[in-house]
């Protein structure tokens, strides 16, 4: 009994202690918004997360061109990247990013931008981006 | 196919976890009343910590192929300067003390909790827990440790089944019987604390897979408690009296209850690499 009590106790006492919250990341947002319609290659693409993730790649996919890696920083966790210069190419971006959860489940997303010379810019009401977790 | 192949890796690393720590720390505490049962522990402790040894390896090398298969900087830093690569760290250090030590006498039992115990902390640093918050992280390796436990101590406790009699077998069960009540009562209170900070109940998580998986794994652990509670109320008392009848029964018992917790580690390791309690 005094066992059982002694549990009980230290259970209640590390309920009391943790906070419910979410254990895994996804994308809160991205600049530009995927499905933008742009005049010309944005200064840096930025991928924000609700929480701690590691990217591990960026990827560019253009249209007539094979796929081109991006840099991207900070090298380790943090819930912003960011890829200076990207120079896409008129047409279909499909911007394609992995990273490695908070919770260690690997993430990835599709991030689509448009360039379109002389276009106003627009930007869809709704993030577009695709993203789906293992 | 790889995630197919993660959860396969991630299977055999809690086997080889669970049983390979929970031998040493059930060795541990059982110590003497084992008797000449006490020479499986070395094998269970050996084996155990090899499977750690080569899960822990492959659940590192197919997370890097899910996450592109490209030995990039920026992916090894993410795996192996994260909580991932900490947590096998852990298992490897732990792992390696296990094995080396698996079979030494006196204060080697020292060396093996050790062990054992960086393997169960690597459960506290990386995974859905984990992310939450530190406490959590605790939550889960009290919840791993329990577990560990009573799989190594129902691995030694089969075939004490067989090769003790009488007395010898009735003190030893209910050694077991005494301190399964407190490590059992503190795998069910971390077990409930990690439902209750993971699943957000507002956002019908029974529906989601997650909350099926976990629904399942909850039934199965709920079989394999009845199935202890039944060998504690029936089984045990009647070890004294009706020895080999008993005995027998209780032998069989226990390697339904090891298939249960398979079973439920099974859905564990399915629940951890294909669903996440919130998407």
């Amino acid at each position: 009994m005094k066992r059982f009590l002694t549990s009980l106790s230290l259970g209640l006492a590390l309920a009391a202690m943790s906070a419910p919250a979410l254990a895994h990341s996804t994308v809160k947002g991205t600049v530009p918004v995927s499905g933008s319609i742009l005049p010309g290659s944005p200064p840096e693409i930025v991928i924000n997360f609700n929480q701690e993730a590691r990217l591990t790649s960026l990827v560019v996919a253009e249209p007539g061109k094979p796929e081109r890696k991006l840099d991207f920083m900070p090298g380790g966790a943090s819930t912003s990247f960011m890829a200076h210069d990207p120079k896409l190419s008129i047409g279909r971006n499909e911007i394609k990013w992995k990273a490695l959860s908070k919770d260690g489940h690997p993430i990835e997303g599709t991030i689509i931008i448009v360039i379109k010379p002389g276009a106003t810019p627009t930007t869809p009401p709704v993030q577009h981006e695709e993203h789906k977790d293992h | 196919m790889l995630e197919a192949l993660a959860a396969f890796a991630k299977l055999m690393l809690y086997a080889g976890a669970l049983s390979g720590a929970g031998a040493a720390f059930a060795w541990a505490s059982l110590g003497q009343r084992l008797g000449p049962v006490g020479k499986f522990a070395p094998h269970i402790v050996a084996s155990g910590a090899g499977l750690t040894l080569l899960a822990s390896f492959a659940t590192i090398l197919i997370l890097i192929q899910r996450l592109g298969g490209e030995f990039s900087p920026p992916t090894i830093s993410a795996v192996i300067g994260g909580p991932t690569g900490f947590a096998a760290g852990l298992q490897l250090a732990g792992a390696i003390l296990l094995l080396a030590f698996a079979r030494g006498q006196g204060w080697a039992w020292i060396a093996r909790v050790t062990g054992g115990g960086l393997v169960v902390a690597s459960f506290a640093v990386n995974g859905h827990a984990a992310a939450v918050d530190l406490v959590s992280g605790i939550v889960a390796c009290v919840h791993v440790l329990a577990t560990a436990w009573w799989l190594g101590a129902l691995l030694l406790l089969r075939p004490a089944c067989r090769q003790l009699t009488g007395a010898a077998l009735d003190q030893l069960v209910h050694a077991f019987s005494r301190i399964a009540s407190a490590v059992i009562t503190n795998l069910l209170l971390a077990g409930v604390l990690l439902i209750l900070t993971l699943v957000d109940f507002s956002h019908t998580p029974w529906l989601s897979p997650y909350g099926q998986t976990l629904a399942i794994k909850v039934s199965l652990a709920t079989l394999v408690l009845g199935l202890a509670l039944y060998n504690k109320v029936r089984l045990a008392p009647r070890l004294a009296d009706d020895g080999g009848a008993a005995a027998i029964t209780l032998r069989r018992s226990i390697t339904a209850e090891i298939g249960l917790i398979a079973a439920v580690v099974s859905a564990t390791s399915f629940l951890t690499t294909y669903t996440s309690p919130h998407t």
